[in-house]
This record gives structure tokens, sequence and C-alpha cells, in this order.
């Protein structure tokens, strides 16, 4: 079956089995391997992305399902003003490890941050809550997050005052 | 495995009444994923149809709120709509799964996949919510409660499909159910137990999850109380409980536990909705 969709911004098609699962496809024809695989289950969140502007684990995703719709990976995001900034924060707070969950980390700290960049700690650790790291701990990630949401406060104020 | 996009509900209908077999629905695939990378699914033929716009989408009319077949978890806790008219669903439906899941997992899946466990049908039981079943021929509106016949089996024929879930509003937007849901952490969690719970007037409904073979009502219970709202006898409770319950032990939790901590809560909700 012929899939067509927008990945990372730009169009592309490809003929492929509809029921491979969209981490595969990522990983195998697109060579995107920022997308990574680990409980297969849709436990981990090591292999979220944004399927029309929302996160959604890879594996449990097949390709018929991306027909006509975006795609958008860590690599993608990471291109981005925001998905620069959000690397820099994990950096300086150092939430970042073995860096095996970071990828899906960054995507949703990104769609968290895109779409209502509040500090309170239950909202960022609700919307985290399906992503799984097992080197860090999670206090490093919520200040990466708390961090960010400062930043972008900053900009914003930066912004208004020019 | 022959997979087909149809390009309209009447042409999914029609190919659910002529394919032979066994056929799978395919809308978010977060269960049916995990069935082809256990191996379990071989000759199946999958119809894909998150693609027709008139099975998405909640709706209202003055009678009942429609929820189509494809509509995501986030979609229905997200939606304005439910929100205003049926907040406890809104709210209970936070607990689902993980964002990334709700956000591609729908509510007539968790509901047709018929697992003991599935979060959504508690809720859906306490609110008598409704089902309708279509094929090429008929449709069906079938209760919720009537819809499972025992593990991971329904009254759903080979031609038909779930297209949409009906709430009646009279009762949803009266009323406030408690919902608790306990599993091993907070995120993520497959139920040991789940317990929807709510008095209305001088009556009760109460629906479990992970406690039988599909989840249910409990009747036995909801009369006990009725006939005693205010002297509730401990141990004449947990008769009726488990009149009404049948737990396993099994790698998630065992049977002494959930019957417990089933127990503990419905208790507990009493005493708050007493107390009110």
């Amino acid at each position: 079956m012929i899939i067509n969709f927008h990945l990372n911004g730009k169009e592309t098609s490809i003929d492929t089995d509809p029921m491979r699962r969209l981490l595969d496809v990522l990983r195998e024809d697109y060579k995107l391997i920022s997308v990574k695989e680990s409980c297969g289950e849709g436990e981990c969140g090591a292999c979220t992305v944004l399927l029309n502007d929302i996160p959604v684990t890879s594996c449990l995703i097949n390709i018929i399902q991306v027909d006509g719709g975006s795609v958008i990976t860590a690599e993608g995001i990471s291109e981005t003003p925001l998905g620069k900034l959000i690397t820099d924060c994990y950096e300086e707070t150092n939430a970042v490890q073995c860096g095996f969950c970071f990828p899906g980390f960054l995507v949703t700290s990104y769609h968290y941050l895109n779409n209502d960049p509040d500090i309170d700690e239950d909202k960022i650790k609700w919307s985290l809550s399906g992503n799984i790291c097992r080197c860090t701990g999670y206090r490093k990630i919520i200040d990466a997050v708390q961090l960010a949401c400062h930043k972008l406060g900053d900009q914003e104020q930066k912004h208004e005052s020019i | 495995m022959k997979v087909y996009k149809p390009d309209n509900l009447p042409d999914t209908l029609h190919l659910l009444s002529k394919l032979p077999g066994k056929k799978l629905l395919l809308a978010g695939g977060s269960d049916l994923n995990i069935l082809i990378k256990q191996g379990k699914l071989s000759d199946e033929a999958i119809i894909f149809i998150n693609h027709l716009p008139e099975l998405h989408g909640v709706d209202i009319c003055s009678t009942k709120l429609i929820i189509g077949a494809t509509t995501t978890i986030s979609e229905i806790s997200g939606s304005a709509i439910i929100k205003e008219y049926c907040p406890y669903l809104s709210d209970s439906l936070i607990d689902f799964a993980s964002p990334p899941i709700a956000n591609f997992a729908t509510l007539a899946g968790n509901i047709a996949n018929s697992s003991p466990t599935a979060d959504t049908v508690p809720l859906l039981l306490v609110l008598e919510a409704k089902l309708v079943l279509k094929s090429v021929t008929t449709t069906r509106i079938v209760p919720i409660s009537e819809f499972y016949t025992g593990y991971k089996k329904t009254v759903l024929r080979d031609d038909e499909m779930i297209i949409a879930i009906e709430i009646p509003l009279n009762f949803a937007c009266k009323y406030q159910p408690q919902y608790v849901k306990i599993g091993s952490r907070t995120a993520l969690t497959i139920a040991k137990v789940a317990l929807a719970f709510v008095k209305y007037e001088d009556n009760f409904r109460i629906a479990a999850g992970s406690l039988n073979e599909f989840p249910r009502r409990l009747y036995n219970v909801e009369e006990y109380l009725t006939i005693h709202p205010q002297n509730i006898d401990a141990s004449e409770l947990m008769d009726a409980l488990k009149m009404d319950v049948t737990p396993i032990s099994d790698f998630r939790s065992d049977k002494e536990y959930r019957l417990q901590v089933c127990f503990n809560y419905l208790q507990k909700f009493i005493e708050s909705a007493n107390t009110d």
C-alpha cells in the first residue's frame, strides 16, 4: 500500500506493508534512529513521536494510520529553537545519563512546552508519565522542563519589552 | 493478514458482512499491535476505520451524549461537551494508560477488546451507557451491562461493529460518581481493582473491573444498600459483595487482596455518600 505523509516537515511517500509499525518504518526505511525501541508495548515512551502534533508511542501505531498525516521525530524537533532550548535545559540540569530515553522525553517535553508551558510540577509529571527513565530518577528531568518554562517566560518578557 | 481501507461506513459494513472468517477493526491499534507482536494474529482480515469521519467525534442531543467509535480517550477527556455534561467521565479518563497512549486509543476499542480490566467499562456501567451496534441490515442499541457474556465474549455478531457509545444525559449531568483504580503505580498501570460508585436519591449504581470475567454491576451490593441505607453490617455487605465478584489470583495480584481492597473502597464510598 502506498502511504503519503509529512515527515519532519517534508512530504514523503512509501510503498510498504500497511501493518508495519511506524517505529520500524522510521528506523529502517528513513534511518531516523532517535526513535528507540525498548518495551515494544507502549509503556516506556522511548519511541514517542508527534503524529499530527500529538505525542504517540510509534511502536503501537501502524504505518497505515499515518497516511495523509504528519510525523515529527526528535530529529525534527532538535532543529527548532524550542527543541534546542529544551536540549540545553536537559544538559544544564544533568537530566540525561545513558541517553536512550532522551529522544522520547524531548518529544513529550516539546509538546508540553509548545502547548501549555506551565511550571506546575504535577502537570509536568502527568504529561511525562508515559516516558520511563531508568538512570536518573525524574527529579532532574522535571527540573529541566521547569527551567525551560522559566527560559520561555524570560523570552516572552523580553519580546514584550521590545 | 489482509488489510482493507474502506472509503466510508457503508463499505465498511459491507466488508464485515461479506468477508469470511475473523475480522478485526483497527482504529487506534494500542491493543491490536500487541497481539500482532505476540504472534497471536495470523489470517484475520484487518479493516482500518480510523479515517472515517462519520465515526469520529463527540455530539449531544436533547437526551444523550453520542461518542463516535474512533474518538480517542484524550479527545473525550478534553471535550468541552463532555466536561460540561459528564465531568465524571472527563475526570476519570485522566487515569487511562498514559497521555501518549490515550492520544490514539479509542473508547470503542477499549470496550470491544473485552478485557476484564478495561478501564472505561466500570465508568460506563454506572452511567448506563448504550452501545450502537450496526451491520448492513440491522442497528441494535445494547446496554453496556448486556454487552459481555463471558471472558472476552460479547453479543457482537461477526457482521456487526460498534459505531457509537451513547450516554443518557439526565443522569450524567446530575450525578458525580466516585471512581478509583488500584494498580502498582499511578500512571500506565493495569488495574488490580477498579470501582465506580454513585448514590442517587435512595438508589445506588456500583460497578467493578478486574474482579470478574468482564467488568460488571454489583447488583447484590446495590440491593443490600438500598434495603439497608443506614444500618450497614460489614459482614452482610461482604456477603453481598462475594455474590457479585469472583476475583482470581494472577501475576498482577491475588484474589484475597482484590476482594479486600474492593470492600475497603466500597465502605469508604458509602461513608462519603452518606455524609454528603
